[in-house]
């Protein structure tokens, strides 16, 4: 007699997990190389609180100040190129802590991306930064 | 002839992968240190000579408006900034910890961003400045 043979049973009973793991790692490894992790870069400025007044009189600081985008150094105006080369020539991180104060005053037009590279190059040869407000009341 | 029983294949269990797989994912996504979103509307200003830095755990920011945010709260001024960052450094006598970050944007003038910086400094913070190098040419 002849036998039908047995229809392969094409309902599953449970749900396919066997390609999840597949798409996990891919998903995995998408997030692993995509990943930037945040660095922060900049500079620590430690600078001295207190006035003016307060400072030892006696110590010649470097006065730096920015005026209408203007670099002036001990009142030379330079470029920027000029400046690193002018706080270079200092040998700042030589001097004793008091001697390294570098006073960086601008007027209040003058925008945070020059200041910056200023403290960062004040910072990069060996300086402490100062801030000088406009009123005068240095910090 | 005796048939030679068959050996079945060891099978590897690969069930739990995926769990592990998704435990994984979950922790890259809770735990990947996005961008901080506090004044996150800002552009920082570029210098080359800057260094990689630990990240503070104090963060001060200037937005593009000119709005400061101490620890990702807006605060009303200067006074403001003094008082939270002296409450946040208080008792901390290792300098790692009285870092505070500064985030400014790079168009912001010199008359909100300097007494923001006396502010950290009054309060007892040391001053992290943070910026971007610029791109390599």
């Amino acid at each position: 007699m002849y036998r039908r043979p047995r229809k392969k049973q094409l309902t599953q009973d449970a749900i396919p997990t066997t390609s999840l793991a597949d798409m996990m790692f891919l998903l995995l490894i998408f997030f692993i190389m995509t990943a930037t992790l945040a660095r922060v870069t900049g500079i620590v400025t430690d600078m001295p609180a207190g006035s003016k007044t307060q400072q030892a009189q006696a110590i010649k600081n470097v006065y730096l100040s920015i005026h209408d985008n203007q670099i002036t150094v001990d009142d030379k105006d330079m470029n920027l190129e000029q400046t690193e080369a002018y706080l270079k020539g200092l040998n700042l991180a030589k001097r004793n802590e008091d001697a390294r104060v570098v006073v960086l005053s601008a007027t209040g037009r003058e925008n945070y991306q020059l200041y910056y590279r200023m403290m960062s190059l004040i910072q990069k040869y060996g300086g402490v930064v100062a801030i000088e407000s406009e009123e005068g009341t240095g910090k | 002839m005796k048939a030679r029983p068959k050996h079945e294949l060891p099978v590897i269990p690969t069930a739990n992968l995926v769990d592990i797989a998704i435990l994984l994912i979950i922790f890259y996504m809770a735990c990947s240190n996005f961008v901080s979103k506090q004044a996150s509307n800002l552009k920082l200003p570029k210098s080359p000579d800057i260094d990689r830095l630990n990240e503070p755990l104090i963060v001060v920011a200037i937005d593009n408006t000119g709005g400061i945010r101490v620890q990702g709260q807006p605060v009303s001024g200067t006074a403001d900034v003094e008082s939270r960052v002296t409450e946040l450094v208080r008792g901390q006598t290792d300098p790692e910890k009285r870092r505070v970050m500064f985030r400014c944007d790079a168009g912001i003038k010199h008359n909100v961003f300097a007494p923001v910086l006396e502010a950290i400094v009054a309060g007892g913070g040391i001053v992290t400045a943070v910026g971007e190098k610029p791109p390599a040419k």
